[in-house]
């Protein structure tokens, strides 16, 4: 075979596989999206769900803070929550969001059953 | 006074004045290491301190004795009083800082520092003075402070769920770690204080903060409106008992 038929068969040869990889990508997915666009889609999906999380986590801590009674932990949790998502750590950001809402759902809590709660400890007169 | 007879009562041994010493009038030891720390208390320098930023007038010409009756000398006994006019709770050190607004000074952050230090000598003036902290009966609005005060006294808060009667009341005179815990008669009798734990002179409401923070609740603001009613109901308790502060706690 002559060095120009050679490279003629190279040439064809990653034609064909160059078509093989679209036709792989193709069939990935119903809605045609390449492997690139479906981890874009998936990091949108993550980053919402964060960003419901920390938003629920701000509007609980909001709350306990104009009841003047935030736990101490709380705001770190945030900080760690919003660090861990930059970093992509999903999953561990949108649970530190979360046990940071609930800690302010709790402080919040505590001083609704604390309004009367507190003068059972009073000592009588 | 229910309060008083609660800790006269679980601590009989202990004479009333004593109360002002804390966990001190019932724990041998640390009483013992507290005398030797009173012997050469490091609180010493800070009324001197103290006593130079007080006698150090102001850009104006005019000085802190210009803002207090009788010169600002031996008048902690009277504080905090309830300003019916401003409608709240003014306690000495923010007495302090008012003084300097009204003479076009900055404010001293409240916690340790010049203020700390100018009221450790305000306090030194007033040492064997009888604490009389008034809460006015025909005045609506003190009362409402008073109990405001008493009522963040009794709520628990932060994540471990303590009040301040947590400690101070069900569990006065128990162990927490290495410290016995104080009765709240005489809390409020002795400050600022040189803790060995700080290293350096602190207020009160320093000591506020830092036990809100040990119940892992954020704390507030230094001089806030809930501390300055905590402070007036702590200070109506120890009413009858004689100033000593500075002092020094461990």
């Amino acid at each position: 075979m002559t060095m120009t038929t050679k490279i003629a068969f190279l040439l064809l040869g990653g034609i064909a596989l160059s078509g093989c990889s679209e036709q792989s990508n193709t069939d990935a997915g119903s809605t045609g999206a390449t492997a690139t666009e479906e981890m874009v889609e998936t990091g949108q999906v993550a980053s919402s769900a964060f960003d419901d999380a920390y938003s629920a986590a701000e509007a609980a801590l909001a709350e306990a803070a104009a009841n003047r009674n935030v736990w101490s932990k709380t705001e770190n949790l945030l900080r760690l929550a919003k660090a861990a998502n930059n970093d992509g750590r999903a999953d561990e950001a949108i649970a530190l969001a979360n046990e940071a809402r609930l800690q302010a759902e709790l402080a919040t809590a505590q001083m609704v059953s604390e309004k009367e709660a507190w003068r059972s400890r009073v000592l009588a007169e | 006074m229910a309060m008083v007879n609660y800790y006269t009562q679980r601590f009989p041994a202990v004479p009333m004045q004593e109360f002002a010493n804390g966990l001190y009038a019932f724990n041998e030891d640390a009483r013992e290491q507290w005398l030797e720390m009173e012997e050469f208390p490091l609180y010493e320098i800070a009324v001197e301190d103290g006593q130079t930023h007080f006698e150090t007038s102001f850009a104006n010409g005019k000085s802190y004795a210009d803002c207090f009756e009788n010169g600002g000398i031996g008048i902690r006994q009277n504080y905090p009083y309830f300003d019916s006019e401003a409608g709240g709770v003014v306690t000495l050190e923010l007495a302090i800082n008012q003084c300097r607004a009204a003479n076009e000074e900055e404010p001293l952050p409240y916690g340790t520092g010049k203020l700390a230090e100018i009221s450790a000598y305000m306090s030194f003036t007033s040492r064997g003075n009888v604490v009389a902290v008034k809460v006015p009966e025909d005045d609506p609005a003190a009362l409402a402070a008073f109990e405001a005060g008493k009522q963040f006294y009794y709520t628990r808060r932060g994540q471990l769920n303590f009040s301040c009667s947590s400690c101070h009341i069900q569990s006065a005179g128990l162990k927490l770690r290495a410290d016995q815990l104080s009765t709240t008669l005489g809390h409020t009798t002795h400050w600022p204080v040189h803790r060995a734990k700080w290293a350096e002179l602190g207020t009160l409401h320093y000591r506020f903060a830092e036990c809100n923070s040990q119940v892992w609740a954020k704390p507030l603001e230094l001089q806030s409106v809930e501390y300055r009613n905590l402070e007036y109901f702590l200070s109506y308790i120890s009413n009858g008992l004689e100033l000593n502060g500075p002092a020094s706690r461990r």
